[in-house]
């Protein structure tokens, strides 16, 4: 099978960076005028040597975004591409936009590639996954500043083994690539510059499945655990369905919303309850409000503890920085958040994703310092069926 | 039929039966009593079978000379590696020599022909050799009890934990109680087990030192654990120094301390799991006490238990009796409470009669030497290695100790299971890889107390060898053995299990090309 590959380059991720400008959207002429230089195209140079070396162009055909965005380089190591769009000479990296990553991953899309690798940050990563969505799958070459997204591989070099690897499987013409979601996260860079840290979902995406992708503990383990965990939570709720459970936003959650049968949103915060149905054990899962602002969740809250029912508060960590209260979560009050303590704030995630935070601890910002101080000291989160792992908890 | 072979019956006639004949005829009177004595009818071709269902050509059966199957063998045997061989520093595999000294009592043929069915008047020696192994062993774990049925290590936890139900069953507490603390260093055996006995399974984290958060484990017990399951020294090779505090917390919460006897090597004559606080262990005959195993034997996992889990034990169970002419042993069944069978008889015999040797081999002072000598030696070696990898956690370890080659992977750009792979190419078997999953590129090592130090020098030389070499090279290890590296993703999909598969996947490599 040969290997439909798109190759998009964002010329100057990462430019931001070393200037400490907390990412490099607007901020190109601030760096240049301190005289740094981007570096995207010598990671998507190293992507392209190793790639050749381990699979080459007989099994994979690739075809890229114009001049300094993708084919440019391409010519420079050796490997003869195919465009994406016209090939106006894009001579001039500082004269890219994200409009001109977008057009390239609608190019891509037309020319229906099996797999689009794109070279940046999470910028690039949400101007790719705004156009891909979940049609076809994308891996990022890190080269940016932030990399809250799940969606990148290790290194230049890990990135190339990984496509390597698809390339050579014995897949038949149109067999999908297994993939996996992945969260598509951005800091919002101007509240940071102000002193705010606002780490969003900005999407999801489908990222081939590999080790590769995530820092891989073992390389002969498999990252999931997901559809066990999900399972476990699901399997929870039904327990005591007729409470008020407030599910949180991301990937995971967005599995448990898929699992119980709503429509629920991956970014957003969503509500549900549930009736027992008969005599199957299952229970009839109905949506309460999907995503809910702060004012919603309240009110809610509040009626359900007004009539004696459960209010649980489901969560996931945020990969890497394991923020479970306090990033893409300001929709939950404090008061919200005493609701639940200190039996019901269910945690869940797979054991891989949660070994990917660093410090192995889950972080909480309640912006209640007082709360803050009264959060249990542990919490349980459930990693697979009949699985838990107690995690230690600190607030920021 | 029957009436052909009554005429034959009736037919008498003097033969005579040539020499070559004699001893498949002699085969025959003994299977077919009713012709005991009495000559056949014509020569063995005219047997009673009947003609419709005689060979009429020889079967054509493939056959081969003796020192064909011999070399071919002897030429498989050298592909492999053993410990016969060379050093085998699995972690917590406990890969000591098996001294031929065990194997040559094992042989005995008041052993070997023994059947567990028979009457025990006639197996009085075996049992008796039972009844003692069960005492040693209570005096090595200071336990009050023991079973010798389960016939490996993760049966012995099973039992262990069959038993832990059985307890708070018996208190009422059955079904409340469905959890079961591990902490993140343990054996994968261990949850498995949990989970198998129906348990849910609570993770506890370790500390930086590598010993279990106590604070993480005060929040995880309550009124529904069951038990915990711990390993010490843990699977780090570090001795919990908190023992003791664990046990209290544990019991407090009204849960059992379970002991996987895994690294039991390194305390023997030292410590004992009885003395920490635990309540039920198990032990590894094949890793501490020398019997055969990977690849080399079945295994046995001998569980001892404190006095008041004592009658939830399997069935049945050697008893002494003290009579006039002296002790004798019976079965005795150990009522309702019991667990019931966890072997289909008594357990791995042969394995037993190896570990009861080897103990009244050695006795106590030299089991003690032996756990002294496996600390030691560990520490030589990660003394030896000092420098070449990274080293989390404390310092001081037991016979066995884990290292991260994370600090290898940044400065040469090669991962631990390169660095595995190339030792083969020396001669040197890996040892285990990417296990405790608590470190980074992990390499666990325990050279046991039979390495002298030459072969330890040997292992530290070649891998000074591979860190030195051309990350190329090791990168694509090992280049010397019969099998290169696997495509690990692609083995995963491409199986080939019969030699019609591997044949057709050699030529689909390697197509036949046309000659002209």
């Amino acid at each position: 099978m040969v290997l439909r590959l798109g190759f998009i380059v964002n010329p100057v991720a990462g430019i931001g960076g070393p200037a400490a400008l907390k990412g490099s959207d607007g901020q190109v002429d601030a760096a240049l005028a301190r005289g740094y230089e981007p570096t995207a195209a010598a990671k998507a140079t190293r992507f392209l040597r190793r790639l050749k070396e381990r699979a080459g162009p007989t099994s994979i055909r690739i075809f890229a975004a114009p001049g300094v965005m993708g084919t440019g380089i391409a010519r420079d190591v050796g490997w003869k591409v195919g465009t994406l769009g016209a090939e106006t000479m894009m001579s001039d990296p500082f004269a890219t936009e994200a409009l001109d990553t977008e057009e390239a991953c609608r190019y891509a899309l037309e020319a229906e590639m099996d797999l689009i690798v794109f070279v940046g940050g999470d910028g690039t990563a949400r101007d790719v996954a705004s156009v891909l969505a979940m049609e076809r799958p994308m891996l990022g070459v890190p080269a940016g500043v932030k990399m809250f997204s799940d969606c990148f591989a290790e290194t230049p070099e890990a990135a190339a083994d990984l496509v390597a690897d698809i390339a050579r499987a014995p897949f038949a013409e149109g067999d999908a690539i297994e993939c996996l979601e992945a969260d598509v996260m951005d800091l919002d860079e101007e509240a940071y510059r102000d002193g705010r840290m606002d780490v969003r979902h900005h999407g999801a995406a489908r990222v081939p499945r590999s080790p590769r992708v995530q820092a891989a503990k073992c390389p002969a383990c498999p990252v999931d655990g997901l559809e066990g965990a999900v399972g476990e939570v699901r399997l929870r709720m039904s327990e005591d369905p007729s409470g008020l459970f407030i599910l949180g936003s991301g990937s995971t959650l967005a599995a448990l919303k898929t699992s119980l049968g709503i429509q629920g949103t991956l970014i957003g915060v969503d509500l549900v309850t549930g009736t027992p149905a008969g005599t199957n054990d299952e229970p009839a899962w109905e949506t309460v409000a999907l995503d809910a602002d702060a004012d919603t969740i309240d009110a809610l809250v509040a009626k359900a503890l007004a009539e004696a029912r459960s209010v649980t508060l489901v969560l996931s960590p945020i990969g890497g920085q394991g923020f479970i209260i306090g990033r893409g979560t300001g929709q939950l009050s404090p008061a919200v958040v005493r609701a639940a303590l200190p039996e019901r704030i269910w945690v869940v995630s797979a054991a891989g994703k949660l070994d990917t935070i660093g410090s192995g601890t889950l972080r909480v910002d309640t912006g209640d310092p007082a709360l803050d101080e009264a959060f249990p000291r542990f919490l349980r989160v459930v990693v697979g069926v009949e699985r838990e792992r107690m995690v230690k908890v600190v607030h920021a | 039929m029957a009436k052909e072979i009554a005429a034959a019956e009736a037919t008498e006639s003097d033969l005579t039966i040539p020499r070559d004949r004699v001893s498949r005829l002699h085969l025959k009177e003994a299977l077919l009593p009713a012709h005991a004595g009495r000559p056949h009818e014509g020569s063995l071709d005219g047997t009673a079978t009947p003609a419709a269902y005689r060979r009429k050509t020889s079967p054509a059966l493939p056959t081969m000379s003796e020192f064909e199957v011999v070399r071919h063998f002897t030429r498989l045997s050298r592909m492999n590696f053993g410990i016969d061989q060379g050093m085998y520093p699995l972690g917590s595999c406990t890969m000591k020599y098996n001294p031929k000294f065990a194997e040559v009592v094992a042989a005995f043929e008041g052993f070997t022909r023994l059947h567990p069915y028979q009457d025990p008047s006639t197996t009085q020696g075996a049992m008796a050799l039972m009844w003692e192994l069960e005492k040693q062993l209570c005096r090595v774990v200071g336990m009050d009890s023991v079973t010798l049925q389960p016939p490996a290590g993760a049966a012995g936890e099973f039992t262990g934990l069959l038993i832990a139900r059985k307890f708070h069953e018996a208190n009422g507490e059955g079904e409340t109680r469905d959890e079961v603390i591990i902490p993140d260093t343990a054996h994968g055996t261990n949850p498995a087990t949990a989970g198998m006995c129906g348990y849910k399974v609570v993770e506890v984290p370790s500390t930086e030192e590598g010993t279990v958060d106590l604070e993480a484990l005060q929040a995880a017990v309550g009124p529904r654990t069951a038990a915990i399951m711990l390993t010490n020294p843990s699977t780090l090779g570090i001795f919990e120094s908190e023992i003791k505090e664990v046990a209290r917390i544990v019991h407090s919460a009204g849960a059992l301390l379970y002991y996987d006897g895994a690294n039991l090597n390194a305390i023997m004559g030292r410590a004992r799991p009885g003395d920490m606080g635990f309540d039920i262990v198990h032990i590894n005959l094949h890793k501490t006490f020398a019997t055969p195993h990977g690849g080399g034997g079945p295994g046995a996992g001998p569980v001892g238990v404190r006095s008041r889990l004592e009658q939830f034990l399997p069935t049945p169970r050697v008893v002494r009796q003290d009579g006039e002419g002296g002790a004798s042993f019976v079965w005795q069944e150990v009522g309702e409470s019991s667990i019931g069978k966890v072997h289909g008889f008594h357990g791995n015999f042969g394995m037993l009669v190896r570990a009861y040797a080897y103990i009244l081999r050695f006795g106590g002072e030299g089991l003690r030497a032996i756990s002294d000598t496996a600390v030691m030696n560990s520490n030589w070696l990660k003394r030896r290695l000092k420098g070449m990898f990274d080293e989390p956690h404390r310092d001081l370890r037991k016979h066995e100790f884990v290292v991260s080659a994370s600090n290898v992977k940044k400065s040469r750009g090669i991962r631990t299971l390169d660095i595995a792979k190339r030792l083969l190419d020396h001669g040197v078997h890996a040892p285990t890889v990417y296990f405790p999953m608590v470190v980074d590129e992990a390499l666990m090592i325990e050279p046991t107390e039979s390495e002298p130090l030459d072969e330890m020098e040997r292992f530290a030389q070649a891998m000074e060898s591979v860190l030195a070499d051309d990350p190329e090279v090791v990168r694509t290890a090992p280049h010397t053995m019969p099998v290169g590296r696997l495509d690990e993703a692609w083995a995963a999909r491409q199986l080939v299990l019969t030699w019609q598969d591997a044949r057709a996947r050699i030529d689909e490599l390697a197509p036949e090309t046309d000659e002209a």
